[in-house]
């Protein structure tokens, strides 16, 4: 369906100010987490950075508005295969920040095409579950879009980002599972999967077996995740700082720069992943009680549009970003509170970081895609 | 039947809605709970995390003397404080430091490389150490004021002053004993940090400020506490002794005016001395105090009337109690003597007699009563009670040797007390050394009043007591304790160590005896080779320091006249067989004292005989019964080479009855020299 004005008639806003709304959320937080009130702070800079990564975002949504969706179904093979290329470049050289090998330098920006990866994955699985949805009964078909999703995900994970590999796993699984697959299906591949981890896990600390697709460091978040006091100078240090923060912000919290664990640096990382825990600190629970709600409201607009897509692949890929966004809220804010280990996945929208906020302004605009062009337009 | 392939994917995307759903909601039930359930946990330890409380010393109180001089201060000094975060090169700044602040470069490096905020390099350091440091200028190297204890003068006056830590915590002495009073209240600072422990610029949460310590007057006077320890020098070079103590008490108030031990140290180095030295002996040694302690036998025996001044007694130079011999400090002994003699010669055979007319149950309790085998609650550490035996193990032999001051030890301080007593008129006093307590700002917070502790003797026997000393000093064994223009009274003591030619020997005395002002306890432990006698070592030095301590209190000589009052002579009447109402009267007519022995109303005997000449107001012992508790038994004296009149006339002085055979000198006796038989015993002599 080419562009056609009256399409605007089915924009649904109440995604769009939601968005908006969490941005804003997002630029008080990370203005506060870089101390921009104080003398001789530069966190003016990050504050630019975040609005014209956001900017930019909103002019790709609406670029992308211009174009059937179909398009992406039609061209998933070469989204697919870019993908997978990007990906293969910067495993084999990146510039490494923070221990994962994610970026890559564009010159004036460095971009994370990890970020990216997860809506093109989306484009793709949608395509291909799509195109076999007979086959998806039997485990043949079954495996296909499994296979698909293994190779970018074999790929993070060598980059060492393992949070965002988690993060195509629950994707696919989303998909598969309001694709149709059977459920006894996902039981075998995905718990199967999740108990020769343990095994791994199990086998490493018990007898010092290597670990294969972890690194040590990831192993000990994992750890410290589950008891943040056995090394709290070290591993367990982000989690137990984080819960203070937390904690100490009260129902009513400190009000905005004055949250003394943030402001005093106690928080670790708190612009990018433990920007909830500054929200937690300054805004108090009802502050943070407002983000999940919003968060909460954002995915039922998103899987609601899912539901009143007009065909099953723009259903795959509401769907497929909904689960994207889930998984990071619950993952990230899992975190701050030792509820989840540390994997390093930002805020949707809140968090600081330009190719997660592009990218995840590039999913709302697949979605606001798929709303518009719902059903048939009278003339 | 298959179901229709929209309606399956619409069902399943509700349920994956409400997985999501419940998965949000068990989030924020978790964040309910660290968030509002459990907030006051994370908030205190919020607190804990981004604050340091810094304890803000307070300035220790200053002890001053009664004159307002200062004995102790606190003067405030630096600490060379390390914060390691800020350092640069660790090996170098240890380098530096260690060479400036004379350390040892391991400690240095270890103190500034501690994983903490801040440490201390080296606490109260010199000012020429501090200007050194700040020479240096390290960067991580700061100062931080601290209070440091200095004593002016030194080691004068160590053993009541003591000294107090590091921490300004009294350790010894008044430091110790008052530190309550002294060390004041510190205050609190409590101040904002940052995650790299840094501190943040206007951060200060709290300010609480130090409440500083009291002031302490003294009783001590810092001139005579001088004049008592250059003496005590001078001994110490002059004699033989392992060490010494002076006391000087102002017997009306009990306040103490000076006390010194040798050995001493310096307060302000108390470290390099050994820890004997800290020893305060005059209050946590005891001694034996030898003859000063005859001074307690004479009050009590003077309070209970068993003995008046003129009584008479034998001195054969040995007296034999339960068969024990027990001699007497001079060869040959006193022969006969009054008690005023007896006391002046401090002859111990007079002195055992006395105690058998005490009693054991009595004397004890005066003993008792003086103060000896408690503490004298002076409120210094480590006061020791002294060693008095048991009542129970007290038989004959250890009541006749208490009564010359053996088989006791005392505390220097105890045996002060007991005779500020008598120069008190018998009241003893608590003895004090802290006049009053003042906070920063001179209001008064505690006056320490005088306290009487008991009357233990009365008035009057408190002066005959104190008359009796004062014949010592003029005429007796103390003559080297006497100062021209001026009364005193004293006593010498010298008490040998069992078994070894080692001796103790004190001198205490009261001055000016006829208004006491003075009460001076001289003594000297373990004191070897020729001169050892109290009266050759302790008097000399308490002649010194009185002479210096009259004159610095402005006490002046007074020039005494009637020196020597005569006494009269009296004829004993006989009082035998006459009813005891009727003797007494005749007795007390004839100026001389009664003393009923017995219950009954019919004289059976008498002591002396009638006939027998002596001075007035001596004692006649009548006798209604036997003497059943041998109290009042007479020792038998030397009768050989005397001729039979004057036998005569001292066995009737003393009681006994004489039965001679022959003429000119006595040359036999039946009844040993010594031996303690009843009144009206007779003896049978031969004389050629």
């Amino acid at each position: 369906m080419k562009w056609n004005r009256k399409l605007l008639n089915n924009v649904n806003w109440y995604i769009l100010i939601v968005t908006l709304l969490l941005i804003c959320i997002g630029i008080f937080a990370i203005s506060s987490a870089v101390e921009v009130n104080k003398a001789d702070s530069i966190g003016m800079q990050y504050i630019k950075k975040q609005l014209i990564s956001a900017i930019m975002g909103i002019i790709v949504i609406i670029i992308l508005q211009f174009f059937d969706y179909h398009i992406f179904e039609h061209f998933s093979d070469i989204i697919y295969f870019t993908t997978i290329a990007v990906l293969g470049i910067i495993a084999l050289n990146g510039i490494t920040v923070k221990g994962a090998k994610a970026w890559i330098s564009l010159g004036f920006f460095n971009f994370q095409p990890s970020e990216l990866a997860k809506v093109s994955l989306i484009l793709v699985l949608a395509a291909v579950i799509d195109n076999k949805r007979e086959e998806l009964k039997y485990f043949t078909g079954f495996i296909k879009p499994c296979i698909y999703a293994l190779i970018p995900f074999v790929l993070i994970i060598l980059q060492n980002d393992l949070g965002t590999a988690l993060v195509l796993l629950a994707i696919l699984i989303g998909m598969l599972f309001v694709g149709g697959a059977k459920i006894r299906f996902m039981l075998i591949i995905f718990g199967g999967g999740f108990l020769v981890l343990l095994l791994l896990i199990v086998s490493h600390i018990l007898f010092d077996t290597p670990l294969f697709f972890f690194k040590e460091y990831q192993l000990n978040r994992l750890i410290v995740f589950i008891n943040p006091h056995i090394d709290p100078t070290g591993s367990g240090y982000h989690i137990i700082q984080s819960q203070i923060a937390l904690g100490s912000g009260r129902l009513f919290g400190k009000g905005l720069f004055s949250g003394t664990q943030n402001q005093l640096g106690f928080v670790p990382e708190k612009h990018t992943d433990f920007i909830f825990s500054v929200i937690g600190e300054e805004f108090g629970f009802i502050g943070v009680l407002v983000v999940v709600a919003l968060y909460l409201f954002l995915l039922w607009q998103i899987l609601n549009i899912a539901r009143n897509a007009r065909d099953n692949y723009g259903r795959l890929v509401a769907v497929g970003v909904a689960t994207m966004f889930f998984f990071h809220v619950l993952e990230n804010i899992g975190m701050t509170m030792g509820l989840m280990p540390i994997t390093g996945l930002p805020l949707p929208f809140i968090s600081y970081g330009g190719s997660s906020m592009i990218s995840s302004l590039a999913a709302i605009g697949l979605v606001t895609n798929i709303n518009i062009r719902r059903k048939k337009i009278m003339f | 039947m298959p179901v229709h392939p929209h309606l399956q994917a619409r069902k399943r995307i509700v349920i994956l809605f409400f997985l999501f759903f419940l998965l949000i909601i068990a989030l924020s039930i978790r964040l309910f709970f660290i968030q509002v359930v459990y907030s006051s946990e994370y908030q205190k330890r919020a607190f804990e995390q981004r604050t340091r409380e810094l304890k803000v010393e307070p300035r220790r109180g200053i002890i001053y003397d009664r004159r307002g001089r200062e004995l102790a201060i606190s003067a405030s000094s630096e600490t060379v404080v390390a914060i390691p975060l800020e350092i640069e090169s660790a090996v170098d700044t240890a380098r530096k430091l260690a060479s400036v602040l004379n350390m040892d470069y391991n400690t240095v490096y270890n103190r500034i490389t501690r994983k903490a905020s801040a440490v201390y390099v080296k606490r109260k350091v010199s000012e020429e150490e501090a200007l050194a440091v700040k020479k240096l200028d390290l960067p991580g190297i700061t100062f931080t004021e601290e209070s440091k204890r200095f004593y002016p003068r030194n080691n004068l006056a160590s053993h009541i002053l003591g000294f107090a830590g590091i921490d300004s915590q009294g350790l010894e002495g008044l430091e110790l004993s008052y530190d309550n009073y002294l060390k004041g209240k510190p205050g609190k600072i409590a101040i904002e940090r940052d995650a790299t422990g840094r501190y943040i610029p206007d951060g200060v949460k709290q300010y609480i400020a130090p409440e500083d310590g009291y002031n302490i007057y003294l009783t001590i006077d810092e001139s005579i506490q001088y004049i008592a320890e250059r003496e005590l020098d001078k001994a110490m070079k002059e004699f033989q002794v392992s060490g010494g103590t002076v006391i000087i008490m102002d017997p009306r108030t009990g306040g103490i005016l000076a006390l010194a031990n040798r050995p001493d140290y310096d307060l302000n180095n108390f470290a390099d001395y050994p820890q004997k030295n800290w020893r305060n002996r005059a209050i946590s040694d005891g001694f034996e105090p030898g003859s000063t302690f005859k001074i307690i036998t004479t009050a009590a025996a003077l309070e209970e009337g068993v003995v008046n001044e003129n009584d008479r007694f034998f001195d054969p130079g040995h007296i034999k109690v339960s068969g024990e011999i027990l001699n007497c400090w001079r060869l040959g002994g006193h022969g006969s003597q009054t008690f005023t003699e007896v006391v002046q010669n401090s002859c111990n055979p007079g002195f055992v007699q006395v105690g058998m007319r005490l009693g054991k149950e009595s004397f004890y309790n005066y003993i008792r009563a003086f103060g000896f085998g408690e503490k004298t609650s002076i409120r210094l550490p480590g006061e020791a009670s002294g060693i008095l035996a048991n009542y129970d193990a007290i038989g004959p032999v250890e009541l006749a040797t208490l009564s010359f001051g053996h088989g006791i030890t005392v505390t220097p301080i105890q045996l002060t007390t007991a005779v500020a007593a008598l120069a008190n008129k018998g009241m003893l006093m608590q003895p004090r050394l802290v006049e009053e307590i003042r906070d920063h700002d001179g209001n008064v917070v505690e006056k320490i009043e005088p306290v009487q502790a008991r009357q233990v003797v009365s008035k009057e026997t408190a002066l005959r007591t104190l008359k009796l000393l004062e014949k010592v000093v003029s005429d007796g064994t103390g003559t080297s304790a006497a100062i021209e223009g001026y009364r005193i009274g004293g006593k010498t003591g010298t008490a040998k160590h069992y078994g070894a030619e080692v001796y103790d020997s004190s001198f205490i005395g009261i001055l000016p005896v006829d208004d006491p002002q003075l009460v001076i306890l001289v003594v000297f432990y373990d004191v070897t080779g020729p001169i050892y006698y109290g009266s050759q070592t302790a008097a000399p030095v308490f002649r010194n320091i009185a002479i210096d301590t009259l004159r610095y209190l402005g006490i002046s000589p007074k020039i005494d006249n009637n020196k020597n009052e005569n006494t009269k002579e009296i004829v004993v009447p006989d009082v035998k067989n006459m009813e005891v109402y009727e003797a007494e009267n005749i007795l007390r007519k004839n100026a001389l004292d009664v003393k009923i022995i017995g219950r009954k109303d019919t004289i059976i005997k008498q002591v002396p005989l009638a006939g027998a000449k002596v001075l007035e107001n001596t004692t006649v012992l009548i006798f209604t019964e036997e003497d059943n508790e041998h109290k009042y038994y007479t020792t038998v004296p030397d009768f050989k080479g005397l001729k039979v009149e004057e036998a005569q006339n001292l066995s009737s002085q003393l009681g006994l009855i004489l039965s001679v055979k022959g003429n000119g000198r006595i040359t036999k006796q039946d009844i040993q020299p010594g031996e303690r038989v009843p009144g009206a015993t007779r003896i049978n002599v031969e004389a050629k």
